[in-house]
C-alpha cells in the first residue's frame, strides 16, 4: 500500500482522532501576539476537573492513544498534574505545550518521573529580542530556564517548539543547533492567522521567498525535525516534504477547547468550525462521529479555484484555517500559495472583512492611569 | 513506506505490499506483538501505537490484524498464517509486512 492511498482511507475519517488537542484553560501568564485561541483570561465556564476526568474517561473508551495539551498555558490550572497523571493512568500518553514559566527544578524533576509524556518548550528567536518581540518581555529567559530544569532532571528528549516567521526563518541552523545542545528534538510549525494571529500575520508570516527557504531546509533537514504535518502547502514547490500531505481537520485531529467545545482543529476557534460540546448529550464521541460538520469534512473536497493549477495534487489547496482567516475562500489558494495566486486575492480582500475569532480571551490592554481616573469622573 | 505523520507520531504504512520483497526468512521465527502496543480497530483494519517509541502504524487489513493478534499462540509466523486460514500464496506479502512491523517494534521475535 502506498502512502497515497492511505491519505485517501484518512481522508475518509476514522472511529476516533489518531491526534486531539485539548487546550485545557484559556488562562496564561504570556500574551503571545501570534496566540491562536487569543489566550490570556481564564474562562469561567472551563471543564471542571471531573469533567475533564470524564472526558479522558471517553476518550479511554475511545482508544486515543495520545492527546496534545496545551492552553493558554496549561500548567496554570491546579488541576494540571492530577488530569496528567489521570491521563497516562488511563494509557492516553500526553504531549504538552508550555512556555517554561512553571518548569521549576522541582516540577522538573516530577516531570521527568512520568512515563508516556512528552513536553514541547515553546521558543520564536535563538536570542531573546527575536523571541520576545513576539511572546513578550522575559519569554526567552523562562522557556531556556525550563530547558535547563529539564536537563538538570534528565527529562530526556523534550522539543522546541518553534512557529517561523519572517523574524525567526534565519535562525533555522541556530534553533536546530540549540535542539541538538540539549539533545532535545526541534519543532517547526507554520504561522496561521488564527487567534490573536489573524491581526499579526500579515506581518510576522514569511515571505514568497522565506517560504522557499523553509522547503529548502526542511528537505534537508527534514527527518530530523517535526513539522506536524503543517507545510504541506509548500510541496507544490518541488518533491514532497516527509509527512502526510493533506488537511487532517475532523478527518484524523480535532481541538477541544477549554469549555468543552469541540472544532474540527486547533487553528479554526469559529462558530462555522464548532462541531459540538462535550458537555451535549453523547458527548465527544458523538460529536466526532456525528456532527454534520465532520460527516462534510470527510467528504471529497473540491479543488475550486484550484482547479486547474498543476500543483493542486502537492499542496491540496493547503490551509483551511489560513484561508479563513485571511477572508479567502476555502475551495481556493492558499493566502501562502508559492505560486502567488493566494497573494493576488488577497489584494482583493477588504480590511477588516475576514472572519474574527469567536471568543478573545485577552487580557484587558492596561488603561493609563490618568485615563482610568477620567474615567471614574465621568461614571 | 514511511512517514513523518500528523501532529509527530512516527507514521508507518504496513499494508500487504507485492510479494517477492525481503521478508521472507521470518516464516520461520516466532514472534509476537511488543507489549508496549496498542490495537485500535478501525474498519480497514487497525491501528497500532507503539507507546516507547510513540510510532504510529496503520494495519491495512483485517487479516493482517488477526495475524498480529495470533503471533505468540503458534510456534512461528507461518504457522499463525495457517492457523488464521490465510492462503499461502499470500503468505510472501504477510511476511514482507511483517518485516516492517518487526524494524519498527510493533512486533518482535520471542
Amino acid at each position: 500500500m502506498s502512502v497515497e492511498s492511505l491519505v485517501q482511507q484518512l481522508k475518509g475519517g476514522l472511529d476516533a482522532p489518531i491526534c486531539l488537542t485539548w487546550e485545557l484553560t484559556y488562562a496564561c501568564n504570556l500574551q503571545c501576539v501570534h496566540c491562536l485561541s487569543s489566550s490570556g483570561q481564564r474562562d469561567p465556564r472551563e471543564l471542571t476537573t471531573a469533567e475533564a476526568k470524564a472526558v479522558l474517561d471517553e476518550l479511554h473508551d475511545l482508544q486515543v492513544f495520545y492527546i496534545n495539551v496545551g492552553g493558554g498555558e496549561p500548567m496554570v490550572r491546579r488541576d494540571f498534574f492530577e488530569l496528567l497523571e489521570y491521563s497516562i493512568g488511563k494509557g492516553i500518553g500526553v504531549k504538552f505545550s508550555t512556555n517554561g514559566a512553571f518548569i521549576d527544578a522541582e516540577k522538573a524533576q516530577r516531570l521527568a518521573a512520568m512515563d508516556y509524556l512528552d513536553i514541547q518548550i515553546s521558543l520564536d528567536g535563538t536570542d531573546a529580542i527575536t523571541n520576545d518581540a513576539v511572546r513578550g518581555p522575559g519569554s526567552y529567559a523562562l522557556a531556556r530556564r525550563a530547558m535547563d530544569n529539564l536537563a538538570t532532571a534528565n527529562f530526556g528528549p523534550f522539543k522546541i517548539s518553534v512557529v517561523v516567521t519572517r523574524h525567526n526563518v534565519d535562525q533555522l541552523d541556530e534553533f536546530k543547533a540549540l535542539a541538538d545542545s540539549y539533545g532535545a528534538q526541534l519543532r517547526i510549525t507554520r504561522l496561521r492567522p488564527s487567534g490573536r494571529g489573524a491581526d499579526s500575520w500579515h506581518d510576522l508570516h514569511p515571505t514568497n521567498a522565506q517560504q522557499r527557504q523553509i522547503y529548502n531546509w526542511l528537505m534537508a533537514h527534514g527527518d530530523n525535525v517535526l513539522t506536524g504535518d503543517s507545510f504541506f502547502h509548500l510541496n507544490a514547490l518541488g518533491d514532497p516534504l516527509p509527512g502526510l500531505n493533506m488537511c487532517g481537520a475532523g478527518r484524523v485531529v480535532c481541538l477541544i477547547d477549554p469549555i468543552g467545545d469541540v472544532y474540527a482543529c486547533p487553528f479554526v476557534i469559529h462558530d462555522e468550525f464548532k462541531a459540538g460540546s462535550v458537555r451535549d448529550d453523547g458527548g465527544f464521541s458523538k460529536v466526532w462521529k456525528q456532527s454534520p460538520l465532520f460527516v462534510e469534512l470527510r467528504e471529497p473536497q473540491s479543488a475550486g479555484a484550484c482547479t486547474s493549477c498543476g500543483s493542486y495534487d502537492a499542496c491540496q489547496g493547503g490551509c483551511m484555517a489560513a484561508k479563513f482567516f485571511t477572508g479567502l475562500p476555502l475551495d481556493g489558494p492558499d493566502p501562502e500559495c508559492v505560486s502567488g495566486h493566494g497573494e493576488a486575492l488577497l489584494q482583493g480582500v477588504n480590511i477588516g472583512l475576514n472572519p474574527k475569532p469567536a471568543m478573545d480571551h485577552s487580557k484587558p490592554v492596561p488603561v493609563a492611569l490618568g485615563a482610568a481616573r477620567r474615567l471614574s469622573v465621568v461614571s | 513506506m514511511s512517514a513523518t505523520g500528523m501532529s509527530d507520531a512516527s507514521v508507518l504504512d504496513s499494508g500487504l505490499a507485492d510479494s517477492g520483497l525481503p521478508g521472507a526468512g521470518l516464516l520461520g521465527v516466532a514472534l509476537e506483538l511488543n507489549p508496549q502496543v496498542a490495537l485500535r480497530p478501525e474498519p480497514f483494519g487497525a491501528l497500532a501505537y507503539h507507546y516507547g517509541n510513540r510510532r504510529l502504524v496503520f494495519l491495512k487489513h483485517l487479516d493482517m490484524v488477526t495475524v498480529a493478534k495470533n503471533l505468540s499462540l503458534h510456534p512461528t509466523l507461518a504457522a499463525t498464517l495457517q492457523a488464521c486460514d490465510i492462503a499461502p500464496s499470500r503468505w510472501p506479502s504477510f511476511a514482507t509486512a511483517f518485516q516492517s512491523l518487526l524494524s519498527s517494534e510493533i512486533v518482535r521475535e520471542r
